[in-house]
């Protein structure tokens, strides 16, 4: 099976096939010897041509992390249908242009300042999420009219969280 | 006597004051939120209360419950650890009035130093200097005003209540003061229930450097030396160490005199410490003092041996010093690096998440001290800090390399920390020196980041080959579940993405 490995900026050409039962991966034309082993539900001993390397693995929203020698690898593997439904174009269909300013931290709600049908500018103030006790202004960060909020003064928000929506005129 | 301890803290403090506990065969009390059940401190104690829901205000800052639990414990003793309650002289007062041992300075040592006003008198009275501007506080903008415009800019505004750099921001001029100063008053009074905010002169290139004391009932005071706390973000320590790469000994030796000075004036007993800026002249001025075990108290106790919160206990219960100066002598040097659950990366954003890993460095000359466990979902209720990672080496230069080898060995995974933002301030030149002041990370913030991207060893197809190999086991775990084979595809995003856009 080939899979494709986007990896930050950088595209892998995977090639996986099983032999005697164990994986075999040929990865940018060439073929290491490889051993993987489970430590704990998320920890891994992989050992490619001897050289040995301790890995966490998890799914994530779209695709895996690896966390490896302090840095975590964000990875999106795409089989051949991934990649031919991709070429299609169907990947960016439906999705909302309207700006959705979301909670760059998870935190409670001390302040709003905007209401629905404000102008703003970018950089105006529209609100402020409390978090690990700071205090953090969140700037509108485009000019346009504020259509719904999301929250109330007191709600606690995880991150990611949908706060406001800007309308761009 | 003290013969049971209910420590009203949490986290990586509350599993260092049980360890000191068990050593002198006291049981410790842990409280818990609900949010902190299965919390290691609470697993660590001989006995657990429960004091209330996550919030801190309802739990860890509800001084009702916690004096509840000390008697249904039959707790003898509270320590406060640091934060909290630890300077809150009503606190300690109640705790008093309850007829239980403070493991702490009297209340009214700690009304004296923790009102910035009567502590910056006090010190100035016992022959310590003070920052211009920094002798009234305000919560008036026409004050705030005049005072910035006499000092001259920039200056620098922060709470009067508390420290810890809640309601701090530098300003640069006269325009920016309004805004800023209508912010830092907002923080102060929530955080501290006191609107009023000092301004003062910024100190140029200013080292922070700190003395920790040490008091008994009977009079006797000592000095266990210095710490440098100079890496800081947002006014907050990251990075300590000790001794003090940049101070001359003569300035150390009269730090240390008018920290145990300080000390005597205002009757202090138990673990203290005093803290100055120091200018890139060598002048110094007193800061504040923190009525309280600190954070970064390890590295003193790596050098001199001591353990301060076992001698904490012991001076409580009535004990005095079984030591003189002279038996404080600090030897080789120690280092301490903070595990937050923020990214260093990004601007110190806080992280929360579950700890799915936990491999900790162990080995020659390393102390780590923290309070989490494989499992553990770290929330946005309390401060971000997991643990400390501490190293001592005979050399300053030995100590530097084993935090970088500790820091390796370190890992975390789940939730993003500081350990990589540590380790690149390891291998930072200036930081190596040891002249880096408080600006330090402003100033090398962005050689910091490259420093980081550049030790991005190539290990793409590593984590690559990982990711292929654990998505092939585990399609070939659910082979008959049609969708397995589906479950990251791109009809799967879009459907997703739809929903989140809906």
């Amino acid at each position: 099976m080939i899979l494709q490995a986007t990896v930050a900026d950088r595209v892998l050409q995977l090639n996986i096939s099983v032999d005697d039962g164990k994986p075999r991966v040929e990865i940018e034309g060439h073929q290491p010897q490889l051993d993987l082993v489970k430590l704990s539900p998320y920890s891994y001993s992989l050992l490619i041509d001897g050289q040995s390397h301790h890995l966490s693995i998890r799914p994530s929203r779209d695709g895996y992390m690896v966390d490896l020698r302090r840095r975590t690898y964000h990875i999106c593997l795409q089989d051949e249908l991934d990649l031919t439904i991709e070429k299609m174009g169907l990947k960016d269909a439906g999705r909302d242009r309207s700006g959705h300013v979301t909670a760059p931290i998870p935190g409670l709600i001390t302040a709003i300042s905007v209401r629905k049908g404000d102008k703003v500018v970018a950089g105006d103030q529209l609100l402020v999420l409390e978090a690990m006790k700071m205090e953090n202004e969140i700037a509108a960060p485009m000019s346009g009219t504020i259509g719904a909020l999301h929250i109330a003064t007191g709600d606690t928000v995880e991150k990611g969280a949908r706060l406001v929506d800007i309308h761009v005129q | 006597m003290i013969s049971k301890v209910l420590i009203a803290n949490r986290g990586e403090i509350a599993v260092r004051i049980i360890r000191s506990c068990r050593e002198l065969n006291i049981p410790a009390v842990a409280i818990y939120s609900e949010a902190d059940r299965t919390a290691p401190h609470v697993l660590m104690a001989d006995e657990a209360t429960c004091i209330g829901p996550p919030p801190s205000i309802d739990s860890y800052l509800n001084v009702d419950h916690i004096l509840e639990a000390a008697r249904s414990t039959k707790a003898d003793a509270i320590h406060p650890g640091y934060g909290f309650l630890a300077e809150n002289a009503a606190f300690a007062q109640a705790v008093l009035d309850a007829g239980i041992t403070w493991v702490g300075p009297d209340p009214q040592t700690l009304e004296l130093m923790g009102d910035k006003v009567s502590a910056r008198r006090l010190a100035q009275e016992s022959g310590a200097p003070i920052i211009p501007g920094g002798v009234e506080p305000t919560a008036d903008i026409k004050a705030a005003e005049a005072i910035a415009s006499e000092v001259g800019y920039p200056i620098l505004i922060k709470a009067a209540g508390g420290g810890g750099g809640k309601g701090m921001r530098i300003v640069v001029n006269p325009n920016e003061l309004p805004p800023a100063f209508k912010r830092a008053r907002s923080e102060s009074a929530s955080t501290f229930a006191d609107e009023r905010v000092y301004v003062e002169k910024v100190i140029e290139q200013p080292h922070h450097v700190e003395i920790q004391v040490f008091a008994d009932r009977a009079g006797n005071v000592v000095s266990f030396g210095e710490r440098e706390c100079s890496v800081q973000r947002r006014y907050q320590k990251i990075i300590e160490e000790t001794p003090s790469p940049f101070i001359t000994p003569e300035v150390k030796e009269e730090l240390s005199k008018l920290a145990v000075i300080i000390a005597t004036a205002c009757g202090y007993t138990g673990a203290g410490t005093v803290e100055f800026l120091v200018d890139k002249n060598q002048r110094f001025y007193f800061l504040e003092m923190n009525t309280r075990l600190q954070v970064e108290h390890p590295i003193t106790e790596m050098v001199t041996g001591f353990d301060l919160v076992a001698e904490q206990i012991q001076v409580a219960s009535g004990k005095s010093l079984t030591f003189g100066q002279e038996d404080i002598r600090p030897r080789g040097h120690a280092l301490e690096c903070r595990i937050y659950a923020e990214d260093g990366f990004d601007n110190f954003t806080p992280s929360t998440g579950r700890v799915l890993e936990l491999t900790t460095p162990g080995g020659v000359g390393i102390r780590l001290d923290h309070g989490i466990r494989e499992g553990l979902e770290i929330t946005p209720h309390y401060d971000p800090i997991l643990g400390k990672l501490c190293t001592w080496g005979r050399t300053r230069r030995e100590a530097i390399n084993r935090m970088t080898r500790a820091l390796e060995e370190l890992r975390i995974v789940g939730v993003r920390t500081t350990v990589p933002f540590c380790m690149a301030v390891m291998s930072h030149p200036v930081f190596k020196q040891g002249d880096y002041c408080t600006s330090f990370i402003a100033d090398y913030g962005d050689d910091l980041q490259t420093w980081a991207a550049n030790n991005k060893d190539s290990l793409d197809e590593i984590a690559a080959l990982g990711a292929a190999l654990f998505s092939t086991a585990e399609k070939s775990k659910s082979p008959d579940r049609p969708d397995a084979r589906l479950s990251n595809s791109a009809w799967l995003r879009i459907g997703r993405e739809e929903q989140i856009s809906r």
